[in-house]
């Protein structure tokens, strides 16, 4: 006769599946041993039930003033206080919340980001090329590689939580905000110094990358979230690749004719973009919570 | 399973989504649900309760933090034993170094029932706990996982992080441990393989 004694202890803990329960059962009718076998384990399960004891509510006690511990601490593993946004003052609040994120995007993503923007402005501002093009073309990579860049955090597990007290589009924003600001700001900053070194006019400079850099930030940012930051970031880079084909000539001239109206600084550009980010934000708080989880992976 | 345990996951589940969207009272609602057996569980490692409640607390505060890195991979219960076995080994690797000791090398053969069942058959539930006391850390948590806990063997592997095969040889180990501290007998795990596998047997 075949034992299952290595069954009889899942067996009385009630673990195991109901087709090798039942078969269990069957053989313990017919089998002394068996049956004295699984009493000894019985035993020793009301033997370990018997050491259990109703979990003191201390214990939640200080849970709870650990929580709220490491809200008021401040520290930067903390999450935002509970149920209120950082700050009562709105621009108090408006800080707090660009602050986390600042936080929140990993320093791998501003590391790259700046060395790749620091190596366009240094080729715009070599004698042997002209700055506008090259401008045109780094500036917005940089700013869809921030914006996905922005969703792919260092500390995936803590994102969320900590993120969850503001609304998830107050978040978003605040996150697209930080990431394309940033790039924003430095790409402004390194535009006007070429211009004063007489690389041509900064407002033809600005206007060589601004609305390109709206436009891939805005198809960045809108399937990161809808998706996930690999697809934006992929888009992103298939529009920017076009972009780089067309200048070079390699593609024909219908295509290169609306891949060269897209890049401009005009208004159907920051329209269509502005579209995308109104989209991607009105979505947002209605996607099902694993995909908000997947934004950060 | 039947259908309330189906039930009971779901619940777990919906529990620590809530707690990922920072409601506290599901944190406080897993806590009556699974405190009880995890602070047992706590204190069959810590053999100290004032640590065991310490560990416990870590554990509710790591799920907090944690919640939403919950893959899915595992019920919610695995889960959280196992986070609870890490904060209570931290908190014992704090006071020294860690002993548990090693499976015996053999494998138990697995055979008609032994003389321990007759020994725990014959003792009630309050002499088996006490007995438990003096247990090894490394069998009374085997027992409190699959009995307490109600972990199948796999969920019970998952958390130890060992071969399923060696959750069963760790049961084997740990009940006839129990039954020579029942029974007065000083004998040591070789003694007890020795005698099982000589009786040979069945799978």
């Amino acid at each position: 006769m075949r034992h299952p004694t290595d069954q009889l202890a899942g067996y009385v803990a009630g673990t195991l599946l109901d087709r090798d329960a039942a078969a269990v059962a069957a053989h313990l009718s017919r089998c002394v041993a068996c049956r004295q076998d699984a009493a000894g384990w019985r035993h020793v399960a009301e033997g370990v039930r018997a050491r259990e004891v109703p979990a003191p509510v201390s214990v939640l006690v200080a849970v709870r003033a650990r929580i709220a511990a490491s809200y008021a601490g401040g520290r930067a593993a903390a999450p935002p206080a509970y149920g209120a946004a950082p700050g009562a003052h709105p621009v108090a609040r408006a800080v707090g919340v660009l602050a986390y994120q600042w936080r929140l995007v990993g320093w791998r993503v501003w590391g790259v980001c700046a060395v790749v923007l620091v190596a366009g402005l240094a080729l715009a501002a070599s004698a042997s090329a002209s700055a506008e093009p090259v401008l045109a073309v780094v500036v917005p990579l940089v700013a869809a590689l921030a914006v996905a860049g922005a969703y792919g955090g260092d500390e995936p597990a803590i994102e969320l939580i900590r993120a969850t007290p503001t609304s998830v589009r107050t978040v978003l924003l605040a996150r697209l905000t930080v990431a394309s600001g940033a790039v924003f700001g430095a790409a402004a900053i390194g535009s006007l110094v070429l211009s004063l070194a007489g690389a041509g006019g900064a407002g033809g400079l600005l206007a060589a990358w601004l609305g390109p850099m709206v436009l891939l930030s805005a198809v960045s940012f809108a399937l990161s979230v809808v998706w996930r930051p690999a697809v934006g970031l992929s888009v992103a880079l298939a529009l920017w690749v076009l972009r780089v084909l067309a200048a070079s000539g390699s593609l024909d001239g219908a295509v290169s004719g609306m891949v060269g109206a897209l890049w401009q600084t005009s208004w159907p550009t920051l329209a269509v973009a502005a579209a995308m980010l109104a989209g991607a934000l009105a979505v947002a708080p209605d996607l099902p919570s694993p995909r908000v989880a997947r934004l950060r992976s | 399973m039947d259908a309330t345990v189906a039930e009971q996951q779901d619940a777990d589940r919906r529990l620590l989504r809530m707690v990922a969207a920072g409601d506290q009272s599901a944190l406080e609602e897993l806590y009556v649900r699974h405190g009880p057996a995890l602070l047992s569980y706590a204190d069959g490692l810590l053999s100290d309760r004032h640590r065991a409640e310490e560990a416990l607390q870590d554990t509710l505060l790591a799920v907090w933090r944690g919640a939403a890195s919950f893959e899915h991979r595992s019920t919610v219960r695995t889960w959280l034993f196992g986070i609870c076995r890490r904060q209570a080994l931290r908190r014992l690797a704090d006071r020294g170094p860690v002993h548990l000791p090693i499976d015996a090398a053999a494998d138990l053969a697995a055979g008609e029932p032994g003389p321990e069942a007759v020994t725990l058959a014959r003792a009630d539930a309050r002499a088996v706990a006490g007995a438990m006391a003096g247990l090894a850390p490394i069998h009374r948590e085997v027992l409190d996982l699959t009995f307490g806990a109600g972990l199948t063997h796999d969920e019970t592997a998952a958390v130890l992080e060992v071969p399923v095969g060696t959750v069963k040889s760790r049961l084997f180990h740990a009940r006839a441990a129990l039954a020579r501290a029942l029974s007065g007998d000083p004998g040591d795990d070789s003694v007890a393989t020795r005698r099982r596998a000589g009786r040979g047997g069945t799978r």
